[in-house]
Formats: C-alpha cells, sequence, structure tokens
C-alpha cells in the first residue's frame, strides 16, 4: 500500500485543503498504520508546542559585541594578526587580553547582563517603567537628565571585572539619582577621549568618569547611561574603558537597568 | 517604526555597529532556542549561539537581501549546530538532568509534572535524527512555516513535510507512546532527494 507520506504532516496540523483531506481521509480508514501514526504525530506536536521558550542566559552574546566593538578600534590601527578564534575565549588574537578579560567575567554575569529576557520595546520595558517611576512627581526621567560632563574622579583603584560589574550594578540600581548628578565639567577632556575610543551615540548620557587603572593600564572609565531613544528613560548602563595615552578601546561592558 | 532586519544590515555594512547589536538584541531569544533544542544541552547551545552570531557577524557582508534575515540567520544557526554536533560526535553522552532549566509554572498545573514532561520531550528530541530534528524544532518549536523551513535548511518543501511527519512519529516513540520505542516502521525513511 502507498501511504500519502507529504499531506500527513499537513493532515496532523489541519491545514490541507478539502480535496486533500479527504484523500487522506479515505486512506485513513483502510490504514491502520497511517492513522497510528497521525496519533503519534498529534502527540509529539502538542508536546513541542508544549516546551517552553528558555531565556537567554546572561553573556552568550558577550563575546559578539565585544568582536563588534573591538573592530572599531581596530578600524584606525589595522590588525596585523588576521582574526582567529579560540573556542573557550571567543575572542580574535587582535583582540587586547585586558578586553578578553573583561569578556572572561560574561560567566558572572556582569557582560551580558543586558541579555536578559524581556527587556520590552524601546520605550516600555520594565526598566523604563520602573525609571519613570522612581522619577516621581511625573517628570520625565530621560530628558531631566541632561548635565554637563560629569566631575573627573580620579581614583587610585585598579579596576578588575569584579569591580567593573559592582561599578556597572551601582549605578544600575539608581539610574535617575546618577544621571541626575550634577557633574563640574572637569571630566570633558576624558569624556573626549571614551568618546574617540567608542561608539557612543546621542542616547548614550555620561554618568560618571573615573581615572583609574584596568588591569595595571592607565584609563579612563565612562559610565553612561543609554536610551533606547534621546530622552527616553535609560534601559541599560554601559560602560566603555579606553587607554588614557591614545584613546583606544580596552573594554566594553553593560548591564540592564532592572 | 523600528527599522527593519534588512535595513539594520544595510546600515551595518555601511559601518553602523550598533544596527548589528540591535539585531543580536531581536534574534538572540529565537537563535538561543533554537540551538537548545537541536544540541539539548545548555552549555552547547550557549556556544551554537555565540557561533552562530559571530559567523553572522563576519558574513554579514555576503548577505544578499534575497532572503528574509530571519532565513538567513536560522541557516546560520542551524550550520553552528551541526558543527557542534560534529565537535561534539566523539564526546560525552548528554548529560541532561542536573542543566535543564525548570519550564515556567503556569496555573493549574503541577509544576513539577510540566518539568518532568518537559524535561522527557527534550530528552526525547536529541534521540530523534538530526535532520529530522531540525525540520521538527523550526516548525513545531519555532512555527515556521513549511516554505520557510525548506529555504533555511536547503530542501524541498515535499522533504520537509515528510521529515515532519517521520520525525514527529520518532519524538512520539522516543516519548514512549506507540506500541515500542524504536521499532522501524514498514516504511522507509525518505531520503534527502524526496519531495
Amino acid at each position: 500500500m502507498s501511504h500519502p507520506e507529504e499531506l500527513l504532516a499537513g493532515y496532523a496540523d489541519g491545514n490541507l485543503d478539502r480535496h486533500e483531506r479527504a484523500m487522506v481521509e479515505a486512506h485513513l480508514v483502510g490504514c491502520d498504520l497511517c492513522t497510528g501514526e497521525i496519533e503519534l504525530a498529534r502527540r509529539a506536536r502538542e508536546a513541542l508546542a508544549a516546551l517552553p521558550e528558555e531565556s537567554v542566559p546572561v553573556g552568550v552574546t558577550g563575546p559578539v559585541l565585544a568582536e563588534l566593538y573591538a573592530g572599531a578600534s581596530e578600524d584606525r590601527e589595522p590588525a596585523p594578526v588576521p582574526p582567529v578564534v579560540s573556542r573557550r575565549g571567543g575572542f580574535p588574537a587582535w583582540v587586547p587580553k585586558a578586553l578578553a578579560a573583561a569578556a572572561a567575567i560574561v560567566g558572572l554575569g556582569f557582560f551580558g547582563a543586558y541579555l536578559l529576557p524581556d527587556v520590552g520595546g524601546p520605550s516600555e520595558g520594565p526598566a523604563a517603567v520602573s525609571a519613570a517611576q522612581e522619577a516621581g512627581d511625573g517628570a520625565p526621567a530621560g530628558p531631566d537628565l541632561k548635565v554637563s560632563a560629569p566631575t573627573l574622579e580620579e581614583q587610585n583603584v585598579d579596576y578588575d571585572g569584579a569591580s567593573l560589574s559592582e561599578l556597572a550594578r551601582e549605578v544600575a540600581d539608581d539610574p535617575v539619582g546618577w544621571g541626575s548628578r550634577a557633574g563640574d565639567g572637569s571630566g570633558a577632556s576624558a569624556l573626549e577621549c571614551v568618546r574617540q575610543g567608542s561608539s557612543l551615540t546621542e542616547s548614550d548620557h555620561a554618568v560618571r568618569l573615573i581615572e583609574a587603572t584596568y588591569e595595571g593600564k592607565g584609563v579612563y572609565i565612562g559610565v553612561f547611561l543609554e536610551s533606547p531613544t534621546p530622552g527616553a528613560p535609560a534601559t541599560k548602563v554601559v560602560i566603555w574603558i579606553v587607554a588614557r595615552d591614545g584613546c583606544d578601546l580596552v573594554s566594553y561592558s553593560q548591564q540592564l537597568i532592572r | 517604526m523600528d527599522p527593519s532586519d534588512e535595513e539594520l544590515v544595510r546600515r551595518f555594512s555601511q559601518g553602523d555597529r550598533a544596527s548589528f547589536e540591535e539585531l543580536v538584541r531581536r534574534h538572540e531569544r529565537r537563535v538561543y532556542n533554537l540551538a537548545l533544542r537541536m544540541l539539548g544541552r545548555d552549555e552547547d547551545a550557549r556556544d551554537a549561539t555565540q557561533d552562530a552570531f559571530l559567523s553572522a557577524l563576519r558574513k554579514a557582508s555576503s548577505f544578499r537581501g534575497d532572503a528574509a534575515f530571519t532565513t538567513w540567520m536560522h541557516r546560520v544557526t542551524v550550520n553552528a549546530c551541526y558543527d557542534m554536533l560534529r565537535k561534539r560526535a566523539r564526546g560525552p553522552l548528554l548529560e541532561l538532568d542536573s542543566e535543564l532549566p525548570l519550564p515556567e509554572p503556569r496555573a493549574g498545573v503541577d509544576p513539577a509534572e510540566v518539568a518532568a514532561a518537559g524535561v522527557d520531550v527534550r530528552r526525547a528530541l536529541v534521540q530523534v535524527p538530526e535532520e529530522f530534528r531540525a525540520v521538527l524544532v523550526l516548525h513545531d518549536v519555532q512555527d515556521m512555516a513549511y516554505d520557510d523551513v525548506a529555504a533555511v535548511l536547503g530542501i524541498p518543501v515535499g522533504t520537509v513535510k515528510s521529515r515532519l511527519h517521520r520525525g514527529r512519529v520518532m519524538l512520539a516513540r522516543a516519548l514512549g507512546h506507540g506500541d515500542t520505542a524504536w521499532e522501524p516502521t514498514e516504511r522507509a525513511v525518505p531520503s534527502e532527494g524526496e519531495s
């Protein structure tokens, strides 16, 4: 007996036209094998449909973004070594060690924290809602955050992945508070250096500028609140780290505001 | 209105890196879930997701826009999964239980039951041969149309339909339904060229 193999999936899916359905039904009357398989197919279909959609674990695409933005500094200074990706590190050989180290903290949930699911649309995510609520008095959280360049904080601190993570969390916990802090403008030249080494947009609002070291290297650390559109409440904290000498990108990280 | 995926690719090709980041943000969940269902193991799904996006990042210039970006991205992801399966072929067997996150509880349903059923399905799914599994995951989990599945996998639509049916039967048997778990039926498994 020949079986209408190609029509059975459509029959189980209920999307055959009337003619095809009649053909399958006529076949099923005399074919126990296909009748049994249709029942099995329906069960499988239901079981698969019931599988929940899983959240993306934190940090999964961190190395992708690191490579994406690492390329930004490579544009100015072409890499002599062709990109070779190692599996665990996930980085081309030419990515600065510090950057690779920063991304290695992915597992700690820092780099990819923004990857948490359902961050929502541009201006209606949970972060946006909570930021707006925290602003109080119906004041829009975004536009009012505009201040001049932040005060340059000279810190005798050698940052690493964990302390950067802490820094990002601190700002993510109180985006409105940090965003409305008035700066004295002393961070202007550091901010310019960060801008050179990064791909900041007008939706990125500088809230902290720190002069410190990162794994022993003299750097400026720029902490920014990023909004989906200029003026909208911030949804992410983004940190750009550039070398004080030359303003090249050293590391890049971000943290979702919850 | 948000720019289309294709528009984002175009902007990225002109040097706007943030456009690619937006593409990652839009697609990471589907890509990760596709990889997770194809590979069964969270660790592998993470690696495949990362590989798929790195591959997309490097190949974005070869995206011609003659297919939807979603189709292209799914194809890149399926290929990353196949690569992972090949690499893993000599590796250790699946260690599912300890790593599978429990599904979110739903109203009126015993969460333990749902979790147990979910684990069973995931375990059964990775027993289905990969060319059938890919069709099952794309169609029954990711809700892609037959035509789109065919475009992603580069096989005729007829082959998609027959693999879908056959894959479902295999899955149900792996779940313990039907008479015996893996007894072959009188029918030959359709081959690649069949449509």
